[in-house]
């Protein structure tokens, strides 16, 4: 029995309406910002679940029933895979991150310096390995379509499915270029579509189990041969097969940009683990249970990959084939979705980008509309894929040959996974060696396995399969170098990987790495101690900022760049303004146009518009410790920038010193000469008078010659104080401390300052306290308190002139006090007062050289002791002694 | 807070714990090991071997589901959630 094909097509479109409209929802709730509940575990581990195609859906009952268990490999290497995500599918995912990977080329080309032509082979390939996997979809789904609604125009219905999909594929994979920017809609409708696969399949199985009776009921008269595939079981082909598949998982673009690109949270991963190789188990359950009862009930020429259809069509159960039919619809739209989705992202990327970047004139990437190019490209891509798909499957005429071609696909893809590990685990890994690796592999992929697929009718002849080219035997392509009795698939596997993985490692170890690659292959391998953005990929030069704001306007569109721009002019504090096209800047930059065009492309794009040299080996010695040695660089530089200001600062600080002295020096002089001057001429105008003048009288004789003594006096006494203070400023003249006894050095000098009082009437108090012990030159304390003495009653202008010394101490310390009632200093007077040559208002009038207080300091600080002046309370000044107490003075303190 | 030296002690111990579920799959379902089980026999009808895949499967996942739940606890991994990173920050905050 069969449905109608109105009906059927109703479903169809219906079922595909209903994927628009989830994907619209979803979309706007995206650029709402209400898509919490998207970024969850579950959505993503769904998405991972496209790698179930149509193949998975139909072919594995087929599969069970012509091979017994060996379908089930196909789902264990994935499972095994994901048991052991930590070590490589969550390396995998922060590299994505951190370098903002757009594809499984991005990924490769990126670790391999950028390089432009590993991109265009990985490109390549994964075209050659998705289209007849898209082709095989189709056909899947015609011929589930003719099963379900009868003969019908295959091609036809191939064709509009194909048209289809490109549209829902165009509408919701290219609304934007970032692979930041994740494709919410698509993978909402994806998830969607993998709960209605499982849903689908589950419900079969258990028809098939209800309607047999139990699950024991089915395998009754069934000898276990016929389910575990015959002698084989767990041979070579069962380990190849489960390497194959795992390999796939990784390798396969569609599952590189589920698993990778389209990761928002690295901790999903953790939860895809399980839930994954759960969702794995939950479509592998019954898959048996459907094959043993297919092969039972159903008649011999009916074809197992059908039995999914047939048997609830030959049971009445026209609802249940609907349901299968959706079942496998959903499985084979949603690979081609993503895998054109994943496919056109490489193509613009790696090849369209290029030569556009090529036949454009230099200048032209900030003029022209990149932006609208790459969407462009992006969409005919998608076209293309899709169409060389139906070409494909129009022209393998739906022969049953396409159905190996899954496993073929696979094993196309594998030739990936040297590189791809290579690249995320060994250092020494070089393009070159990539790139050698992955040409042979797929020249001997395409030689022992995808060309002998077509049976001697494309290429390679039926003779030449059997005998070799020209009849050469070693030259067989499924017995190469006489390797017979394989397996074809283990056969071309052992050949194309053993020989890929050869050739790559050699060819790595004996090959020169560029400073680039180096750079990359240490950030890779280190991803997690290191981070991108603090790498430049780029020597010293210069760009025009405008320029690179509008090459960033023309890829991340208008908004996204001025933000950008925005955020990186804040960081180097100049917000508002364009940022400074520095090394770091650029770098940023060129990491977000990468996330929109591919490593290569980006890198091509800034270096060609900053006209910047590619970094050079000088600037990167060695990279293997590069990390270190960057930081370590950079820690050495900026201390030896501190220590150089440092240096310029006290530099400056001596200078500045050095010139005050000057000035002081030069003042000091002027003044010494002018002090000398005074005494000096009248010593000489009074001599002249002497020699020259014979009348003067005996009196008049004696009178000058007094004066000229004096003065001579005079100028002998300046010339020692002179002396004195440039040597206890010099501290050339060194004072002996020793204990004194202060009251007894101040009565002393009260006592010989006490004819100088008498004579003008000036009353000293002297208040010795107690009898303290300080360390001084006792000499010159007397020197300084007298001359403190003979100012006070010098100057002194009071009606009554009183002058009271009094001693006091305060911790360790003891004060002598000079007080007199005749006014004081003032406080500005007090800042110079111990300046050389100043003379106090009080002492304007006399002829002292103002040298007094000047030496007295710097006995006092000679001694560690200081002479100051103070203010008491009622504004009056006076000045203080302070000296250091004698040690065995403190201990009596502290007994006492 | 756990001590750091704890922390790494605890990390590595939950990573060897995740290594040997790997090989311990791979040993029994992709080495000769399986091939021991391949067993002409049935248990309440179903074939043995169809239980020894499914069994061991299940219980892969089982065992990954545990660890994957110590393995997430940020203080068993000892390293910065992407999303954490300071350099990361603003992926996180910024809506799409």
């Amino acid at each position: 029995m069969t449905l109608s094909g109105d009906l059927l097509l109703g479903v169809c479109l219906a079922y595909v309406a209903a994927l628009f409209i989830i994907a619209a929802l979803v979309d706007r709730a995206a650029a709402e910002g209400r898509f919490r509940w998207l970024q969850s575990p579950l959505i993503y581990t769904l998405s991972i679940s496209v790698y179930c195609t149509s193949w998975t859906f139909y072919g594995a009952v087929g599969s069970a029933a012509r091979n017994g268990l060996e379908f089930i490999t196909i789902y264990l290497g994935p499972t095994l895979v994901f048991v052991g995500w930590f070590w490589l599918l969550r390396k995998l995912v922060r590299i994505g991150r951190e370098h903002r990977i757009t594809s499984i080329a991005d990924l490769i080309s990126s670790r391999y310096g950028k390089s432009a032509s590993l991109a265009v082979l990985v490109t390549l390939i994964a075209v050659v390995a998705t289209t007849p996997y898209i082709a095989l979809q189709l056909q899947s789904l015609t011929r589930s379509y003719q099963v379900v609604a009868g003969e019908s125009n295959a091609v036809a219905t191939a064709f509009w499915i194909a048209a289809g999909l490109a549209v829902f594929t165009i509408l919701f994979g290219t609304r934007n270029l970032d692979a930041n920017e994740r494709h919410h809609g698509v993978v909402a409708a994806i998830a969607v579509e993998a709960v209605v696969k499982l849903f689908a399949l589950l419900s079969i199985g258990l028809f098939v189990v209800i309607s047999a009776g139990g699950l024991g009921e089915i395998f009754v008269d069934v000898p276990t041969d016929v389910v575990y595939g015959g002698e084989e079981f767990y041979g070579t082909r069962w380990v190849t097969l489960t390497l194959l598949s795992a390999t796939a998982i990784i390798c396969l673009p569609r599952q590189f940009q589920v698993t990778v690109v389209e990761n928002v949270d690295e901790r999903h991963l953790a939860t895809a683990s399980w839930l994954f190789p759960a969702y794995l188990f939950g479509m592998c359950l019954f898959i048996v249970p459907i094959a043993i009862y297919g092969l039972k009930t159903m008649p011999a020429d009916a074809n197992p990959d059908l039995y999914v259809l047939t048997v609830p069509l030959t049971a009445g159960r026209s609802d249940l084939a609907l349901l299968a039919f959706i079942g496998g619809f959903s499985s084979a739209t949603s690979m081609v979705i993503v895998a054109a989705i994943a496919v056109s992202t490489m193509v613009s990327n790696h090849i369209v980008m290029p030569i556009a970047l090529r036949l454009l004139p230099s200048g032209q990437e900030v003029s022209g509309d990149v932006r609208n190019l790459l969407i462009l490209s992006r969409r005919v891509s998608i076209a293309v894929i899709l169409g060389l798909g139906f070409l494909y499957f129009q022209l393998s005429g739906g022969s049953d040959a396409l159905a190996a071609i899954g496993l073929i696909a696979f094993a196309g893809v594998a030739q990936f996974l040297p590189a791809l590990l290579g690249g995320v685990f060994w250092r020494g890994a070089t393009a070159r060696g990539a790139l050698a690796g992955m040409i042979s592999g797929v020249v001997i992929w395409a030689y022992t396995l995808l060309l002998p697929s077509f049976e001697g009718t494309f290429l390679i002849s039926s003779a030449m399969l059997a005998q070799g080219p020209r009849g050469i035997d070693v030259l067989r392509p499924q017995a190469l170098m006489g390797l017979n009795g394989l397996d074809p698939l283990v056969h071309a596997m052992v050949w194309s990987l053993s020989v890929n993985v050869l050739v790559f490692m050699t060819v790595s170890v004996l090959s020169e790495m560029s400073p680039l690659e180096r750079l990359q292959g240490a950030l890779f391998v280190d991803v997690f101690n290191t981070t991108s953005e603090s790498h430049a990929t780029f020597a010293a030069g210069s760009a025009n900022a405008e320029d690179l704001f509008i090459l960033a306007q023309r890829i991340l569109g208008t908004e996204p760049a001025r933000r950008l721009f925005d955020e990186i002019a804040a960081r180097q504090g100049r917000p508002g303004n364009l940022p400074l096209p520095s090394q770091d800047m650029i770098t940023r930059l060129e990491r977000e146009v990468a996330g929109s065009i591919g490593g290569a492309s980006a890198h091509a794009m800034i270096s060609r518009l900053a006209g910047k040299a590619p970094l050079s080996m000088n600037e990167l010695i060695d990279i293997a410790d590069e990390t270190s040695r960057l930081i370590e660089t950079s820690r050495a530089l900026s201390e030896k920038t501190d220590e150089l200001q440092q240096t310029a600062r006290q530099l400056r600080e001596a200078n500045e010193r050095l010139r005050m002295l000057d000035a002081q020096k030069d003042d000091f002089l002027s003044q010494v000469s002018h002090e000398l001057r005074t005494p000096m001429t009248s010593i000489r105008s009074f001599s002249e008078i002497l020699l020259e003048d014979g009348s003067l009288t005996d009196k008049d004789r004696a009178r000058f010659a007094k004066i000229i003594n004096d003065e001579s006096i005079r100028l002998t006494g300046l010339l020692d104080e002179i002396l004195d203070l440039s040597g206890l400023e010099a501290g050339g003249i060194s004072i002996t401390r020793e204990p004194i006894s202060l009251p007894r050095a101040m009565a002393a000098a009260v006592d010989t300052i006490s004819a100088l009082a008498q004579q003008r009437g000036v009353t000293i108090e002297i208040e010795p306290g107690a009898d303290m012990t300080v360390m001084a030159g006792g000499d010159r304390l007397r020197q300084v308190l007298i001359n403190l003495l003979s100012n006070a009653i010098k100057y002194n202008a009071a009606a009554e002139p009183r002058v009271r010394v009094v001693a006091h101490t305060t911790a360790g310390t003891a004060f002598v006090d000079v007080i007199d009632n005749g006014g004081g200093i003032g406080r500005d007077e007090a800042k110079t007062v111990f300046d050389k040559f100043s003379r106090g208002q009080r002492a304007a009038m006399d002829q002292g050289a103002g040298l007094g207080l000047p030496i007295s300091r710097a006995i006092m600080r000679a001694m560690r002791g200081d002479l100051t002046v103070q203010f008491a309370k009622d504004g009056s000044s006076f000045f203080r002694i302070s000296v250091e107490l004698a040690r065995d003075q403190l201990v009596e303190d502290a007994a006492g | 807070m756990k001590d750091r030296a704890e922390q790494f002690f605890t990390s590595r111990r939950v990573r060897d714990r995740a290594a040997i579920l790997t090989l311990i799959g791979m040993l029994l379902l992709v080495s000769p090991i399986a091939g021991v089980f391949q067993i002409d026999a049935k248990i309440g009808g179903i074939p043995v071997t169809l239980i020894y895949l499914f069994a061991v499967w299940a219980l892969l996942i089982i065992g990954t589901a545990l660890l994957s739940r110590q393995m997430t606890d940020e203080a068993t991994t000892g390293e910065i959630p992407p999303d954490r990173h300071p350099d990361r920050r603003r992926d996180a905050d910024t809506p799409p």
